[in-house]
């Protein structure tokens, strides 16, 4: 993978993320461009670009979020120890398996949330989390279908070595 | 790199932040945020004012007559705009300049205290925040009070050198501040004020989803005696953090009041702010 591309593609991701979150949000809940943009990279790039990019990735959303630093890193970084399992391009470009790791991706997030609320607290809504979850899943379906189509800059490697 | 190697450190990557997620303290990740705050403003920025010139009204906020919410002044405006688009000979730059100069005015004297910031962007999580583009270089600090052409909308939480961010009061981890009741009547000449009524202070939390909540209210003196209804507006009365020179500003509007099914005799208020506070395009920050 081409580590300029995949920094430029986080940071616009995240960028229009935060810009276009409290436009589209319902009760609370925005679709998050930053777990697309994660599973995307979880998905396509070799194993341990996956596992580092999806991390990437959500330690800069974590740097600009109010809540725990690291959650979203942490959260991505489980569910690309998951993507990086699909084998197969037929399936990784497969609408399924990409709303599925969405939706994966956003309960574990909600899952890390419930489980610091043992030591912390709860900080946020689960019902908010998991309104973020299922809409960030339905989006999935035309975003990452774009995304899937404009991965050549990326050069991944096709046989996710 | 062998892949021993590399799975040693993203084993400790995610060990370490998966440590800081589940048992840090949030505010420990502060000293990373401050340096960053405003990095992504130059995406985040035009795109908040992208996504707020398609959502909202064109011409400003989207507004509600706040002498009377329930009819909407959508319609005065489109009149107003038709008869302007007839008569005048503005561009359009100078007719968003002249209502902007508005917006900050409606502030009153406040306004000499106050610093306009641009909005560029929201939480990148669940939380009520945003993300301006003033920073510690402007004077920026944490704790100030920001405020928008319709009250209070919440204050400083994190500063770094070109951008801070601004944690909201229907954030529910937003600290608690004390409230009174207040509605807006037509006087003897036909003038719209805002009369403060007889309530002793309430307490006032963010509850999340742009809202706030006033709870556990003993329903007689909150329905009978103060005659509470939907469309009052909760006002700052808390001196204890807030400067005074703020009480009397609105924070939200009774939108609904609920009786307590586990509390006989209570009722929870819900109310909300004057507009979208993770859409508003400026905000003023209390820097003086």
């Amino acid at each position: 993978m081409r580590w300029t591309v995949f920094f430029i593609f986080a940071y616009l991701m995240i960028g229009l993320h935060i810009g276009l979150g409290g436009h589209w949000s319902i009760r609370g809940a925005a679709p998050n461009l930053g777990l697309l943009a994660a599973v995307f990279i979880a998905l396509h790039a070799s194993r341990p670009a996956a596992l580092l990019g999806a991390w990437i990735i959500g330690f800069f959303q974590d740097l600009v979020t109010q809540q725990p630093l690291g959650m979203y890193a942490f959260s991505y970084a489980l569910m690309a120890m998951l993507a990086v399992q699909v084998t197969g391009a037929v399936l990784r470009d497969s609408i399924a398996i990409q709303s599925g790791m969405t939706l994966i991706g956003g309960l574990i997030v909600t899952g890390v949330v419930i489980v610091r609320a043992m030591f912390q607290g709860l900080e946020g809504s689960i019902g908010t989390l998991l309104l973020t979850a299922a809409y960030s899943t339905i989006l999935s379906v035309p975003i990452l279908w774009i995304l899937t189509r404009l991965k050549r800059p990326f050069a991944f490697n096709p046989r996710r070595i | 790199m062998s892949k021993l190697r590399f799975h040693h450190v993203y084993a400790a990557l995610v060990l370490l932040t998966g440590a800081c997620a589940l048992v840090v303290p949030t505010r420990a990740g502060e000293v990373l945020r401050r340096p960053v705050q405003g990095l992504f403003a130059p995406v985040s920025w035009p795109t908040h004012t992208i996504g707020r010139w398609l959502t909202q009204p064109r011409g400003g906020q989207a507004a509600t007559d706040p002498s009377n919410p329930g009819r909407s002044v959508e319609q005065l405006i489109k009149e107003n705009r038709e008869l302007r688009l007839m008569l005048a000979n503005l561009s359009g730059q100078l007719e968003r300049l002249r209502e902007r100069q508005a917006e900050r005015e409606r502030l009153g004297p406040v306004r000499e205290f106050c610093t306009p910031a641009r909005v560029s962007g929201t939480d990148s999580g669940s939380r009520q925040s945003i993300q301006i583009n003033l920073g510690q270089i402007a004077g920026v600090e944490i704790g100030q009070p920001v405020l928008y052409w319709g009250g209070i909308v919440g204050r400083v939480s994190s500063v770094g050198p070109a951008g801070a961010r601004v944690q909201l009061i229907t954030d529910p981890h937003f600290k608690r501040f004390t409230a009174r009741f207040a509605r807006f009547v037509h006087n003897a000449q036909g003038q719209v004020e805002l009369i403060h009524l007889a309530t002793d202070p309430v307490l006032v939390e963010g509850g999340g989803t742009g809202t706030l909540l006033i709870r556990n209210q003993p329903a007689r003196l909150i329905l009978e005696e103060a005659k509470i209804q939907v469309n009052d507006w909760a006002v700052l009365s808390d001196t204890t953090d807030w400067p005074v020179v703020l009480q009397g500003y609105r924070v939200g509007r009774v939108v609904e009041i609920v009786p307590r099914r586990d509390v006989p005799g209570h009722v929870d208020l819900r109310l909300e702010p004057e507009g979208n506070l993770m859409g508003l395009s400026e905000v003023m920050v209390m820097n003086r």
